[in-house]
């Protein structure tokens, strides 16, 4: 019988000594503070009532199961962002199999379960529009570090805090069914200290990534004005990709009931509504669709989706599977696209179809067919108010060092006032040795008025380029 | 989420930077009137220095624990 256990944390210092080296959030398109944003605000909009009131029940398990694809992508890495999907995957099967529907606590398996599926729905979602439209604005800036630093401050997520839940058993369950044992990239003696471990790490780069924001928020805002006036609202952004999550949530609960349910759930544009740009070399110019289950564009022959115009003229394009990952890992993904061949005209409506078919990597991947109808708009206002970088890294910067090079500086004086009663050794190698620490003082004080002086922008610069 | 490194370990180097501040007053207090001039202005700096940071190290964990 599986459980939900709380988390053991176990002092580690030298996580501490490289907490700020180990801030990169690889692999998470959204931070993990803004996906436990996300699925709090997605619980609201679950129309279910039975799958709203288990979620709202259980809601602190829902927001760390957000967090959960990316537990192993940490320290020494033992997954890549390839696992999302199969992982997920596989615990989808887990969840509605007898085993799991006779434990006890299967109402906090599943609030876990919609909350790491969560993830790859936000990751996916996000990548495919608004993250990748921000860099075409914003001076291709946008990445995952960044956008984290940005949405923690400007959306008062810096308080948002989450208590570590695992199923352990079940979860090793999931692990077991698809190899991961088998190729020892989990030990399943150390799974429970292994997934701890890694969670811990987790904990501490995303504490790390909200003192940066407090810190250097105004700095990466300064340079991606349009993000960060418009990541909450804009499509593909939080409030968009919290609708989407409840509608994937919403589809699996029918799945898991044994209903037939949609494979198609959201999309961007919304039926009725407007695509965000009609240019189609944009990002925002594509047609995005969020399906509940992973889609092979392998399977999406050339009339698998058609795109009309209001005078019935196809649009010929291109319709594939947004590659998540560069590397190549995410083959097939939640986000299926339809890159028309032209741009569109403003003004004009136009109608996508998806036939009937199977599209995905695993059988259960069928529609019935989807439409939608929408129209598109003229070129859309990409200006933003610029922002000012502010002067919290430089003061923090400036205290450290300035600080730091004081006591270095004052050192040799304390210690000659302590010996005053004893005759000092001057000798050529003591004198040397003062002068040599009081001139590190000097300069290592003189850097923090540097950074006063520039708000601390080339630290900063040199953080973002690292990472 | 009282963390060890985050909370705990801020606390304990403001603590011992504190003490070193300490240090430096008493070397100040114990010399009085003596010592050389700029024995005195170097031990007044490093004590300031010291307790300035000692201070910053309890602001970083008490925003990690203000945060969690």
């Amino acid at each position: 019988m599986g459980t939900i256990g709380t988390n053991r944390r176990r002092p580690q210092i030298v996580a501490t000594a490289v907490l700020f080296l180990l801030v990169a959030m690889n692999g998470s398109a959204w931070d993990e503070v803004s996906h436990a944003y996300i699925v709090e605000s997605a619980i609201e909009l679950v129309q279910d009532e039975e799958l709203r009131t288990i979620l709202s029940e259980h809601h602190a398990i829902v927001r760390f199961g957000s967090w959960f694809p990316d537990w192993g992508q940490y320290g020494d890495h033992p997954f890549n962002d390839g696992s999302h999907r199969e992982v997920l995957a596989a615990y989808f099967d887990y969840v509605r199999s007898p085993q799991a529907r006779a434990s006890e606590d299967y109402p906090q398996l599943l609030a876990h379960f919609m909350g790491a599926y969560a993830h790859i729905v936000q990751d996916f979602f996000l990548d495919s529009t608004i993250y990748t439209y921000m860099r075409e604005l914003d001076n291709g800036m946008s990445n995952d570090m960044e956008n984290g630093m940005m949405n923690i401050r400007l959306h008062g997520y810096l308080t948002l805090s989450v208590d570590a839940a695992y199923a352990y058993d079940h979860l090793k369950r999931v692990y077991e069914s698809i190899g991961y044992f088998d190729r020892d990239e989990i030990d399943p003696a150390e799974f429970r200290k292994q997934i701890d471990h890694h969670t811990r790490i987790q904990f501490l780069q995303l504490r790390a990534l909200k003192l940066l924001s407090f810190l250097a928020s105004d700095y990466v805002q300064s340079l991606m004005p349009w993000g960060a006036e418009n990541m909450l609202d804009a499509p593909g952004g939080i409030s968009d990709n919290a609708r989407a999550t409840a509608r994937v949530w919403e589809s699996l609960w029918q799945e898991i009931q044994g209903r037939e349910a949609p494979l198609f759930v959201y999309s961007l544009p919304r039926d009725g509504g407007v695509i965000p740009s009609p240019d189609n070399e944009s990002m925002y110019g594509r047609i995005t669709l969020v399906a509940t289950h992973a889609i092979d564009p392998a399977k999406l022959g050339p009339e698998a989706i058609t795109l009309r115009d209001d005078g019935g003229r196809r649009i010929h394009g291109e319709a594939g599977v947004y590659a998540y990952d560069a590397d190549g890992y995410s083959f097939a993904d939640l986000a299926l696209q339809f890159i028309p061949g032209e741009p569109l005209e403003p003004g004009r409506s136009y109608t996508l179809t998806v036939a009937p078919g199977e599209y995905g990597v695993f059988e259960r991947a069928t529609t019935e067919g989807y439409e939608i109808a929408f129209s598109a708009p003229s070129i859309p206002d990409t200006s933003a108010p610029s922002r000012r970088f502010g002067l919290r890294m430089g003061i923090f910067l400036f205290i450290l060092l300035a600080a730091l090079g004081g006591i270095f500086f004052g050192l040799p004086g304390a210690l000659a006032l302590r010996r005053e009663a004893v005759p000092a050794a001057r000798t050529l190698a003591v004198l040397v040795l003062r002068r040599s620490i009081e001139v590190l003082g000097v300069a290592v004080a003189a850097v923090g008025i540097v950074m006063l002086v520039t708000r601390g922008r080339a630290f900063i610069e040199l953080l973002l380029d690292i990472f | 989420m009282a963390d060890f490194e985050l909370i705990v370990l801020p606390a304990i180097i403001g603590i011992v930077l504190w003490l070193l501040t300490a240090f430096g007053v008493l070397s100040l207090k114990r010399a009085g009137r003596g010592g050389r001039k700029v024995d005195r202005v170097q031990a007044i700096v490093f004590s300031a220095s010291a307790g300035t940071l000692g201070g910053l190290a309890f602001a970083v964990g008490a925003f990690f624990l203000i945060t969690g």
